[in-house]
């Protein structure tokens, strides 16, 4: 792996890359029409259907879950909350919304059967809501999305600065790339998204931006190493690449592993499937993160070098035969 | 240096990282009044995936719940059981799972559009509060459910630290209730000389000083609002504020009234009688809740009115609910009284703090041992500073209040990561330095030389990108901002701290270069 050529294959990165945002960004428009959302948005954000009941002592927790429980066996909540109060409690329900309605509404006469008390003014009693959640997080998106583009402009000076602009036009890419990876895998692969999203997004830029950094610094080292004095500066760039790309793919996997050692412990706390989506959602940021810095991101800067060195080329042809037109006149002045 | 200073330097670090991290992390009961003391750790505060949320419902005057419609229903038919009979006597509709007074509410859309306004109200009202999460929501169309997290610390939510809970939920109850204040803004007094009311005859008074509308009168329980019913044709609480803001600092929270151009006219006509008046006290009410008062010392006339106080808290929901009123987020239906929120266990399960508390451990004890594995006797002294690294970042969570949730533990182990990184770029440029045949020392300090910009260029860009989120992002992004500038500034200071410490430890070591897990590189004469 620590071998491989990048710059030579931009077409092929670009190519996937733009494969994966669009496959993304078409999964995300259909369900936005369709299935609710850009996102497959999780409980905090979706509407739901919900039951709630309340019991009133001599009514034991025990007791009102058991009979909630025995009503509600075969329908599958997503969100379950059971707060105590000093005169009993509240369990509420939460349920996706196509759940059946008159399904839930047979479970809540069930329950009210048996915990209902007909004549006491502390009566245990069980109803079927249905609640639309009103979206929050715009405020966060908006101040998020300043934060990390007032970021990516410092970058883009500090780079222009300390490597210079082709550089930072690269760096500023690769943020721009992994970010849309990112939003692009996350619309693909519909694991549900809470608000922990948007700090995901602005963790995908935090490391794009640390990887850029190693990268170009080396790149800037090795264009300085006499060893690479004959090289051309393509090779140069892909050796650069390989030279980091070990300690890039390490850091990768090692965050990987820690997010997954995280999961494990989530899961086991939560006792199902949904406690993983926060830790998938970053392994999935890792993913888009590993593949830029290895790959894209060193092939788009080849490209960009290239392209840069071929307009320096051509400025400088030009000049010269301007130079030698302007020349020529002057020397056949000199002889005559 | 010698062996001595180098195992004194070693035996302080350890004992230092040894205290530092039994208070960090255990918990253990005291024989005094306090009876146990919590460790840091326990202290941290925590989001709504560790710690719950706590909730409220709202409900609009004449919208009732099912148990509340089934007992008043009891109370008034007793035992009779002819559903038809009492279908028809009563003046509640059923809509989803709650009831509604068809007296009060004649149109049903009518009430489910003014629910939806005010639910977007209070949606922009509580994002305002920069919670990790939160939701609003309305239910059967009616009803406005509102759930924001409890902020407790693992040591209030397990209930080893009741006094932390009982604040903790205090100020929940207070963010909700104060942000669900209805009704629009009025400035008040109980004054009748600033009101230049005679208490009884309003409607003369009013009349008779047409620069006094704005001000109502507030006379024991019954309130008045005459704001409303004599304010100046077309004029609106916007016309007198362009905004109202809070602001904290130093511990001194502020919060300001931007007048309009006439509003600032108006306020110093207020000001002027209320100086000369006897009780000189004005109050800031949102529907009947009055969420300031203000004692004029002086005639105010400038183009904002600064007051101070101490609660930051409830200084920022005074500012988030009066601004919001003042703006077009008046609350349009009277709801009912405010009840205490009920609290849910942690939505990530009852032990997701403590679990991910051990997951942190594993995964720093996994990085360790991986240093350890890879660069032995140096692996163990990046371990040792790693470990301290962790300790930063714990204390920093308590003492900086940031809310711990998924994200922000993510940002803690990513940062960890950023340390460990940039010792692993010096290594290997090291081992690279070694391979060359150079001496231990001379390889460290040329690696180390070599290796500076780039570990401070990452560092500089990093801390910039920190301070930006932690400026300007709000909620989670804050959060995370925040402790990712510790985390990188604390990052940097031990990088260098980890080169005192390999210098420090392999000085009275004789064979260097298995200090730092690597082979000398022996070039034969030719």
């Amino acid at each position: 792996m620590t071998k491989f050529k990048v710059c030579a294959k931009i077409h092929l990165f670009i190519i996937i890359s733009a494969i994966v945002i669009a496959i993304g960004l078409a999964i995300g428009t259909i369900c936005h029409f369709c299935a609710g959302g850009f996102f497959n948005y999780g409980g905090e954000f979706t509407d739901y259907k919900s039951v709630t009941v309340r019991y009133y002592l001599p009514v034991t927790e025990d007791e009102a879950l058991s009979v909630c429980d025995d009503a509600l066996g075969g329908l599958k909540q997503f969100e379950f909350a059971k707060p105590e109060t000093d005169k009993g409690g509240e369990i509420t329900y939460k349920f996706v919304t196509s759940t059946d309605t008159a399904k839930l509404e047979e479970a809540v006469a069930k329950i009210n059967e048996t915990l209902g008390v007909r004549g006491d003014l502390n009566k245990n009693c069980a109803a079927v809501h249905t609640g639309t959640v009103k979206e929050g997080g715009n405020k966060a998106i908006t101040f998020a999305s300043i934060a990390l583009a007032a970021a990516a402009a410092f970058q883009f000076l500090y780079f222009i600065v300390r490597y210079k602009l082709r550089a930072a036009y690269s760096a500023l890419l690769a943020c721009i790339h992994n970010l849309g990876v990112f939003v692009a895998l996350v619309a693909i692969t519909r694991i549900p998204v809470g608000a922990e999203m948007i700090a995901f997004g602005a963790a995908v830029v935090f490391i794009t931006m640390a990887f850029s950094a190693i990268f170009f610094d080396r790149t800037r080292k090795n264009f300085a190493n006499e060893k690479y004095a004959k090289s051309e500066r393509l090779e140069v760039l892909d050796n650069s690449a390989c030279e980091v790309r070990m300690l890039t793919f390490t850091s990768v996997c090692a965050l990987a592993a820690a997010a997954l050692v995280f999961a494990v412990f989530a899961a086991i706390a939560q006792m199902f499937a949904g406690a993983l989506a926060p830790w998938a959602l970053i392994i999935l940021g890792l993913v888009a993160v590993g593949y830029g810095a290895m790959f894209f991101t060193p092939a788009v800067h080849g490209a960009i070098d290239e392209t840069c060195e071929k307009v320096i080329k051509s400025l400088k042809t030009r000049k010269k035969k301007k130079s030698a037109k302007t020349e020529k006149p002057a020397d056949l002045s000199d002889g005559d | 240096m010698s062996k001595v200073k180098s195992a004194i330097i070693t035996t302080l670090l350890v004992l230092a990282i040894a205290v530092a991290a039994f208070f960090a992390v255990i918990s253990f009961p005291v024989e005094n009044n306090v009876k146990r003391l919590n460790s840091i750790a326990s202290n941290i505060n925590l989001g709504a995936d560790f710690s719950g949320y706590a909730y409220t419902t709202i409900y609009p005057e004449g919208v009732i719940t099912a148990e509340t419609y089934e007992n008043i229903e009891a109370e008034k038919y007793g035992d009779k059981t002819d559903d038809e009979d009492k279908d028809k006597q009563s003046n509640y509709a059923e809509v989803g799972g709650l009831y509604y007074d068809t007296t009060k509410y004649e149109d049903l859309n009518d009430l489910k559009c003014k629910v939806a306004c005010d639910a977007k109200s209070l949606n922009e009202r509580f994002g305002q509060k920069g919670y990790s999460s939160y939701t609003v929501a309305v239910e059967d169309g009616v009803s406005i459910k509102i759930s924001v997290p409890t902020n407790y610390t693992y040591a209030a939510y397990k209930g080893h630290d009741s006094s932390s809970q009982n604040s903790n939920f205090t100020t929940v109850n207070s963010v909700l209730s104060s942000l669900t204040a209805y009704g629009e803004l009025t400035l008040r007094t109980t004054d009748e000389s600033i009101s230049l009311s005679n208490g009884t005859n309003y409607d003369t008074t009013v009349r008779g000083n047409d620069d006094w509308v704005e001000i109502a009168k507030v006379d024991g329980k019954n309130t008045y609002s005459l704001a409303d019913k004599y304010k100046y044709k077309d004029e609106t609480e916007a016309d007198f504020f362009k905004s109202i803001t809070s602001s904290t600092i130093g511990g001194v929270s502020r919060i300001t009234f931007n007048f309009t151009d006439l509003g600032r006219t108006r306020f110093k006509e207020i000001t002027t009688r209320a100086y000369s008046s006897e009780s000189k006290t004005i109050y800031f009410c949102v529907g009947n809740t009055v969420l300031i008062n203000y004692s004029c010392t002086a005639t105010t006339d400038a183009k904002s009115l600064t007051l101070q106080a101490t609660d930051a808290t409830f200084v920022e929901n005074a500012a988030i609910t009066m601004n919001s009123a003042v703006n077009g987020g008046a609350l349009k239906l009277i709801y009912q009284d405010y009840e205490n929120a009920l609290t849910t266990e942690a939505a990530g399960g009852e032990n997701a703090a403590l679990l991910a508390f051990i997951a942190s451990i594993v995964v720093l004890a996994g990085l360790c041992a991986l240093m350890i594995v890879k660069y032995k006797k140096l692996g163990a002294v990046v371990s040792m500073i790693a470990v301290v690294f962790a300790l930063v970042i714990t204390y920093a969570l308590f003492l900086l209040n940031i809310q711990v949730t998924y994200a922000v533990i993510f940002t803690a182990v990513l940062l960890l990561g950023l340390f460990m990184f940039s010792n692993a770029i010096v290594f290997a440029e090291t081992k690279r330095m070694t391979e060359s045949g150079r001496t231990m020392q001379a390889s460290v300090k040329d690696a180390y030389k070599k290796v500076l910009m780039t570990v401070t260029d990452m560092h500089i860009v990093l801390v910039v990108v920190a301070i930006l989120l932690a400026t300007v992002g709000v909620g989670e992004v804050a959060a995370c901002g925040f402790i990712s500038l510790v985390g990188v500034i604390a990052s940097y200071v031990l990088y260098w701290f980890t080169r005192f410490m390999w210098y420090a430890l392999s000085s009275p070591v004789r064979d260097k270069f298995a200090f730092a897990g690597l082979k000398r590189v022996v070039y034969e004469d030719d």
